[in-house]
């Protein structure tokens, strides 16, 4: 029976708080070097159009003006989300004789104000011819479609605009469907969203004596750094990416940015420190926004409601560049076949190209949509076979150590409890159906119940692919952990102190964390894939570990005993049964330094996850291991509609999870308040606006993120299926984006249970609720 | 997004500013809050050279006249106006219309004056026009309005929500043009209609007070917000309601209703306040049928993502409900 534990596992408050709560915290835009430009950029006005001539002369002229560049002035060398030999690097930093959607990038100039950088956007003249552009992918997969870029050479199908496809499946889906005894096709589509941060995007790049410094809104330094080498001409080493504290991400800010780049061309072009702050508004309609995706579905069903077979489309209109869209459409087939047992299963999934904004990751990355469509579709399969909607999950939920087709397993699996914990917890067996459309107190209110489940990856394989972390000992016993790891709101700094303060006993007040900066921290995954409190989290555990293994060993030697013998607390180690047998860690160190020809203790820890697995998997094929620790979870909603309005509010969410362990209860709780936030954003109110490729809504006053006014209750379960044990590697599983999908369902579930209306399409605005109700009406009448 | 360059002038009384106003013409704007101004100067939509504040001018505290009229200086918080003990009971409408407006920050800048003369809005005009919706509309001196390119006007719509307020309580605006240039008019000759232009103040003129009327003022009332969100945004529509209810406490004596953010003005229904005297409020079909009677009357324009069917479906339902509350035994408390 090991001692219960002191860090791990407790509330403990965030280590970066008192910094940002008394603004002491630095983020990109509090770096000001002396004799700062500022860079503003020249962005497309057309959706589609070929540059026939950029003149900068009169811009360079202008007096304050000190570099104005072009892509004649860049290596033209592309980056891309996704740099694989099937999906090679497809984008230039700057545009290269065509534009493909507005805000795309042309020109960037370098000013002594920002008053002057303005003026001199103005003063670039280019001359466009304007062509053919298309913005709805069905549309644009048309054989006579205006073409974004040609399709994928491995594509066969004859249509158009394909940036990629992803086709998999097992067993015999038609032989599938004809063994059903319930078959039942519909179709879902879901918006556009952005994600919201509230940091706008910045970025500082300082080129000095061969090194360009710089200081960025990321998710992780070592991919920026990669980036910026490669499209710069640079070796990694002449890039160094400095720690900034970062104002929320949510997969908004993991690839290269033109900005990026062009503050730091910029830089080595003027020899000053060039500084760029991105607005609200180009943000909100030039920037990387989530997929919208279509989604065909096809299931039978066995009379006990077990799925046989599936059959899925997927269509994700992938903007102007490859982005993340062609990973999205990879990442949908995992979001189907990770919660459910599918016997036959025919997935295939296309990006396609339009000339809308580029895509990028956005919380769930693919999860909302696809959880939405089958989530949907199983409780219309239950109320068509009579089952209630937790009977039918329960039917099909994976069980622990079931295998998955992709060769990952699903271990400790803790789906089951998470259901009917959180179907018990609303009490949702009983109140399902039981008041549709029923006025509870008289009035237009109309409240139902609803459930959805999903599961999620932690951790894969992507560049750098593993995290090293640094553990020092202090000569006053105090710590210093380097990491590579970004703190970007998430609680990454903290968790790390924690499993440090856990394995060597040392209070979190006196261990200090240097993270975030490619010279003088290890490298990192960066917190984009879910893998932070898996990967990092046990490089910094294995650090720790090294450092008790020489902190034993001294004691051992120095107190003359085993080191089996001997108890870690408060920077202290004594021998067990003889608490006056002690050293400190001060003391400790003495001795190393003393008796090891200076070895000061420093402990160094590296973590990988699927370590016998070359790499990631296909993104054409899905063949190949992904990840191994999936986190589940069972979400359920109660929402109220107003049936003379068609105002829909979700009114409360309960959240059972299986995150593995929670290493930080306080974050994890944070974590599914905000997830359950911007579902409900996702559900009823958020949606970016697009015209023929344009922005009707770029700011936070018509982008409408939910308020305070707006947010649930919000309840959450634990469902604990792993273990935090001091010395031995953990295997936790994600919290930070698994909790946003289910809960959509669950809400789309909840408005049918409402007021027996189902909607397809996200948002569930006051107009389509009116509309659909209007239609159930007479249809009713009809049947009547 | 940074402010544009600009002269700040801060002149110590109204009549100064007015004079001030007049002096620099059209390269002048007024600003007292400056909640609505410096989102379009930074969108570069407005580009005064000169801001004239009102911040140096002293204000009064709100007041009740000898015949029971409540005095409030234009330049009064929404804030205030929403906590003001002396307006919550003597004009609570306004007070609760002040309460809805964005988010309590702002309603700490903005002033009540400065939300009579909101510039009307739309999602295409409301933007910086830097790289996208770079052609002029009509309200940036062009010839197109994007919502409706084949018309031959601006479909922006004016959305305060304390003008319909003002409007249902039958309130005189007074304004000072400078020194012996004063003059008050009621609230509904403040607006044009036309939301390329919707106030009839001249360039020199400023909103000095308000007076509410008794006669409506302490009356029954309902105010109700139409938006997505229950803070930070402007209304889908707006409802004001105020009835004068005979000694019975059913029959009315008089009705008002005002509905903002369904055209370039505030509008009042006026078929369905006329058909509401004599009438009995107690009964359904009575304030059924002027609800009906006022989704006829007034057909408000599809703005910032809301259909015109929808709108016009929920001022229906608002109507019916303001009524309904204020014809209601006690005042609704959440709106």
């Amino acid at each position: 029976m090991s001692d219960p534990l002191k860090y791990v596992g407790q509330p403990i408050a965030r280590v970066d708080g008192p910094a940002k709560v008394t603004g002491k915290a630095r983020f990109t835009v509090d770096v000001q070097p002396p004799g700062t430009l500022v860079c503003r950029i020249l962005r497309s006005p057309h959706p589609h159009a070929r540059i026939l001539g950029i003149d900068i002369s009169a811009a360079q002229k202008l007096p304050g003006v000190k570099a104005v560049v072009t892509a004649d002035d860049t290596l033209k060398i592309k980056h891309g989300f996704v740099e694989t030999p099937r999906y090679p690097a497809d984008q230039y930093p700057l545009a290269v004789g065509v534009v493909r959607h507005v805000g795309e990038e042309i020109a960037a100039v370098a000013a002594v104000d920002e008053h002057t950088a303005e003026a001199a956007l103005k003063l670039i003249k280019v001359e466009y011819e304007i062509l053919p552009a298309v913005f709805d992918p069905e549309e644009a997969m048309k054989a006579d479609a205006p073409e974004v870029h040609p399709s994928h050479p491995k594509v066969t199908e004859p249509f158009r605009n394909i940036a990629g496809k992803t086709e998999t499946g097992w067993g015999d889906v038609d032989q599938g469907l004809a063994e059903s005894d319930y078959v039942r096709t519909d179709r879902f589509e879901s918006h556009l969203r952005t994600h919201g941060y509230l940091e706008p995007q910045a970025t500082v790049a300082s080129w000095e004596d061969g090194k360009l410094n710089v200081w960025t809104s990321s998710m992780g330094p070592f991919i920026k750094r990669k980036k910026l080498a490669q499209t710069l001409g640079l070796p990694l080493s002449a890039v160094r990416v400095h720690k900034s504290y970062v104002g929320g991400a949510f997969g908004g800010k993991i690839d290269l940015f033109s900005h990026e780049f062009c503050a730091a061309l910029l830089s080595m072009k003027t020899g000053r420190p060039v500084k760029v702050v991105v607005s609200r508004e180009e943000i909100f309609a030039a920037y990387r926004h989530g997929q919208p995706l279509i989604v065909e579905l096809t299931t039978g069903v066995k009379k006990d409601g077990s799925i046989v077979a599936q059959r899925i489309r997927t269509i994700n209109n992938c903007g102007a560049y490859k982005g993340s869209g062609v990973v999205v459409i990879f990442l949908s087939w995992g979001f189907a076949m990770a919660t459910y047992r599918i016997p036959n299963m025919a997935y295939e999934g296309f990006a396609v190209y339009t000339n809308n904004t580029v895509r990028c990751p956005q919380r769930g990355h693919g999860a909302p949509q696809m959880r939405f469509a089958i989530e949907s579709q199983m409780d219309m399969i239950a109320e068509e076979i009579g089952l209630d909607p937790v009977a039918i999950r329960l039917v099909n939920a994976r069980l622990p150590d079931e295998q998955l087709p992709n060769g990952d397993n699903v271990h400790n699996c803790g789906l089951v409890e998470c259901i009917e914990k959180a179907a018990e917890r609303i009490n949702l067996r009983e109140r399902y159906g039981s008041s549709r459309n029923k006025a509870a107190e008289g009035g237009s209110l109309r409240r139902g119940v609803g459930i959805g489940v999903s599961a999620y990856f932690g951790g894969s394989l992507i560049y750098p692919n593993s995290s090293s972390v640094i553990v020092k000992l202090n000569d006053d016993g105090s710590l210093i952990i380097l990491t590579g790891s970004l703190d970007i709101g998430q609680g990454a700094e903290t968790i790390l102190t924690q499993i440090v303060a856990e394995e060597l006993q040392v209070p979190i007040s006196q261990i200090s964390i240097m993270a975030a900066d490619t010279e003088t921290t290890p490298v990192d995954i960066g917190v984009w894939i879910s893998g932070n409190a898996y990967v990092t989290g046990n490089a910094a555990r294995e650090a720790a570990m090294a450092v008790r293994h020489k902190i034993l060993e001294i004691a051992a030697q120095e107190l003359e005993t085993e080191t089996c013998q001997l108890v870690l607390s408060e920077k202290a180690v004594s021998v067990t049964g003889a608490p006056e047998r002690r050293m400190s860690y001060a003391e400790i160190y003495e001795a190393s330094v003393r008796s090891r020809r200076g070895d000061p203790i420093i402990g160094e820890g590296h973590w990988r996850t699927m370590r016998d697995v070359p790499t990631h998997p296909s993104l054409a094929t899905a063949k190949g291991r992904w990840t191994e620790n999936y986190a589940f979870d069972a979400q359920a909603a109660e929402v109220e509609v107003d049936i003379e309005t068609g105002k829909a509010r979700l009114v409360r969410a309960v959240t059972a999870h299986d995150c593995g362990f929670p290493i930080n209860p306080l974050n994890v709780d944070g974590q599914i308040d905000g997830q359950v936030s911007m579902a409900l954003g996702h559900a009823f109110l958020e949606e970016v606006m697009m015209e023929n490729g344009r922005t009707l809504n770029p700011s936070w006053l018509e982008y409408r993120m939910p308020t305070i006014g707006e947010m649930a209750l919000s309840e959450s379960i634990d469902v604990i299926t792993e273990s935090y044990v001091v010395g031995q590697p953990y295997r936790t599983k994600e919290v930070g984006e698994g909790y946003v999908s289910a809960i959509l369902a669950a809400i789309a579930n909840a408005l049918y249970d409402a007021v027996g209306v189902r909607l397809y399409t996200t948002p569930f605005t006051p107009e389509r609720i009116l509309k659909a109700l209007k239609e159930k009406a007479q249809a009713d009448s009809g049947n009547a | 997004m940074h402010l544009p360059r600009f002269t700040y002038v801060r002149p110590g009384s109204r009549d100064e500013a007015a004079g001030l106003l007049d002096t620099f013409g059209k390269a002048a704007v007024l600003v007292a809050g400056g909640t609505d101004l410096f989102p379009r100067m930074k969108y570069r939509i407005s580009t005064p050279e000169y801001l004239v504040s009102l911040s140096g001018v002293t204000r009064f505290l709100p007041a009740l006249d000898e015949d029971g009229a409540l005095r409030i200086d234009a330049l009064m918080s929404l804030g205030d106006l929403s906590r003001s003990p002396i307006v919550r009971t003597h004009a609570p409408l306004v007070s609760q219309a002040a309460t809805c407006v964005a988010s309590g920050q702002i309603r700490n800048a903005a002033t009540l004056g400065g939300n009579l003369c909101l510039e009307c809005r739309c999602l295409y005009y409301n933007q910086s026009h830097t790289f996208q919706f770079v052609e002029p509309c009509f309200k940036l001196g062009g010839d197109l309005c994007y919502f409706a390119p084949k018309g031959n006007r601006c479909w922006a719509i004016f959305a305060s929500d304390v003008a319909p307020a003002l409007l249902s309580l039958d309130t005189v605006i007074c304004v000072t043009g400078g020194p012996g240039k004063q003059r008050r008019f009621p609230v509904a000759e403040l607006y044009t209609g036309d939301a390329l232009s919707p106030l009839t103040l001249l360039p020199s003129e400023i909103i000095t007070e308000i007076i509410v009327p008794s006669a409506f003022g302490t009356g029954r009332h309902s105010f109700r917000k139409f938006s997505r969100r229950k803070g930070y945004e402007f209304a889908g529509l707006s409802v004001a309601v105020a009835l004068q209810v005979a000694d019975d406490g059913r029959t009315c004596r008089d009705a008002r209703i005002a509905v903002g953010s369904v055209a370039g003005g505030p509008v009042r229904a006026a078929a369905a306040e006329a058909g509401l005297p004599g009438q009995d409020l107690s009964n359904s079909e009575t304030v059924r049928s002027a609800a009906a009677t006022a989704a006829q009357e007034i057909r408000p324009i599809a703005h910032h993502g809301y259909q015109a069917a929808h709108l016009r479906h929920c001022l229906e339902v608002e109507v019916l409900r303001a009524l309904t509350e204020a014809a209601g035994p006690a005042p609704l408390a959440d709106v």
